[in-house]
């Protein structure tokens, strides 16, 4: 066994960068083959621009692949995870994370991000339906075609469909009726402009991924890859890190390896904290502390980063 | 002995550490030792050590880069070593020479996780150890350490130095080089 180890270590010390690590093989009598499953840990340097050092906290990925040796303690190319697939699988898995957390963040502040005009401007084709629904108590097929902009007429089944899909509305035959959940809400929420928060908070909430890929309301993605920037450090570190606008402009790049316009960045930055989703302090920013222990609380129940499922 | 003055280069990425120091040694060699290399752009350095943007760079590639200095004048290469003491860090820094070390960044039972910075002085009183770290900014790029802690700490026995070797063939270029230099000294004390 310690001869397959030493045959691995080397391979791996060539073939893997310094982020990438292997565990000790395992021998399997069944098929007379080794294998060693390659993780990684990678350092996620964290800046709070209220000093000068930084501080590390270490990102986990459980598992990337696993590489073979045979029987003859030959390296099993054809079917070891090589540096290539590795790093490819790396790159999902980092995707994976940042999505994870932008997911988290607009769980927590979701009540919050559709007080912001563009935004409520991004999803106004919920309350086109909502309004329409809630005056007459249904939306007949053929007002969804007659003299309808065309754009419309071929996006308003997709915003049709995700009511429906969360119980806001029902098909029938004629057209679309309220669904158990707005009937619920019209009975227990009278002020109309406070169901629409609650009803738009819950859409943003539970089909943000959605929104973002499928309907494409790139308005959204932007605001809330900014917002990730600020709590994903603090989600890391566990308290508030406050960053100064240049420093959320290099983390943006870091991440999503895209650069922000500086107008756009201090847009949507004013945005985010006009709506409480996070605070400044002069010119540095941070998040909201109950937010980030909910948050926190989220990310501890999620399982952990891996490419093969455990 | 003094801090040796370099070029910083930030690291655009968080595996990028090594290609960084790669680049503020070459550059130091280039303005400092007058070697006569191609200054070489940091995305052509990680290119050479095959350093990949999430996974860093695999210890069996550092000396990767040597390909791209055989033309140096004097000829350079760097070495990796695993290990080194504060005796190995010493005479480079008094031969005028920066160091890359691979330093310790966290470590827990089963691994040790690694970023590059570059050393560039020790202080007379043997307390300090100068050093230039790639994660941080254009204005506060300057730290230091205690020895002891740096050593022991942060370098470790699993850490590797990575040094600047004139080879051989570097040293007989630099005698060449001399040479005329040494003949003409010479005639001119003859004369005199």
């Amino acid at each position: 066994m310690s001869e397959a180890k030493s045959i691995i270590e080397k391979f791996a010390e060539k073939e893997y960068g310094q982020f990438i690590f292997l565990d000790n093989p395992v021998y399997n009598p069944d098929n007379n083959i080794y294998s060693a499953n390659i993780r990684s840990k990678i350092p996620v340097f964290i800046h709070d621009d209220r000093f000068s050092k930084y501080q590390v906290r270490v990102l986990k990925i459980d598992s990337l692949g696993k590489v073979y040796l045979n029987s003859n303690l030959q390296l099993m190319t054809e079917i070891s995870t090589l540096r290539e697939k590795c790093y490819n699988n790396l790159e999902q898995m980092l995707n994976l994370w940042r999505r994870r957390t932008e997911n988290i963040i607009v769980s927590a502040t979701a009540s919050n991000l559709v007080n912001i005009n563009d935004f409520r401007f991004a999803l106004s084709k919920f309350e086109l339906l909502l309004d329409h629904l809630e005056r007459f108590g249904e939306i007949q097929h053929i007002e969804l075609r007659r003299s309808m902009p065309s754009e419309d007429k071929r996006k308003l089944p997709r915003y049709l469909s995700l009511l429906e899909d969360l119980h806001y509305v029902r098909q029938v035959e004629k057209g679309y009726v309220p669904g158990n959940q707005l009937v619920e809400l019209e009975k227990m929420v009278s002020d109309e402009e406070e169901r629409r928060k609650i009803i738009l908070t819950n859409i943003l909430k539970s089909r943000y991924l959605t929104l973002r890929d499928v309907f494409r309301l790139s308005l959204l993605e932007l605001a809330i890859k900014i917002e990730n920037m600020i709590y994903l450090p603090e989600l890391e570190l566990e308290e508030s890190i406050y960053q100064k606008h240049s420093a959320i402009g290099r983390a943006f790049k870091k991440h999503y390896k895209e650069r922000i316009n500086s107008l756009h960045l201090t847009r949507n930055l004013n945005r985010l904290e006009k709506c409480g989703a996070i605070e400044r302090d002069g010119l540095r920013y941070h998040g909201i502390d109950d937010y980030r222990k909910e948050m926190i609380a989220m990310k501890k129940k999620l399982k952990p980063l891996s490419i093969y499922s455990q | 002995m003094p801090i040796l003055p370099l070029k910083f280069s930030k690291q655009p990425e968080t595996a990028y550490c090594f290609p960084s120091c790669l680049k503020m040694v070459i550059d130091y060699a280039i303005d400092e030792l007058k070697v006569k290399q191609k200054r070489l752009r940091l995305s052509s350095i990680a290119k050479i050590v095959k350093t990949h943007p999430n996974g860093g760079t695999a210890p069996g590639d550092i000396e990767l880069i040597n390909a791209a200095l055989l033309d140096s004048f004097p000829e350079i290469q760097i070495v990796d070593s695993k290990g080194g003491t504060f005796t190995d860090i010493r005479k480079e820094i008094d031969e005028e020479k920066l160091v890359i070390a691979w330093i310790v960044v966290a470590k827990d039972e089963e691994d040790t996780l690694f970023h590059s910075i570059v050393i560039n002085g020790y202080d007379d009183n043997l307390t300090k150890i100068f050093y230039v770290d790639p994660e941080m900014e254009q204005n506060n790029y300057q730290l230091s350490a205690p020895i002891g802690k740096f050593i022991d700490e942060m370098l470790t026995v699993d850490g590797h130095l990575i040094r600047m070797k004139i080879t051989i063939k570097g040293q007989q270029d630099l005698f060449k080089r001399l040479l005329p230099l040494k003949k003409t000294r010479k005639r001119k004390d003859k004369n005199e």
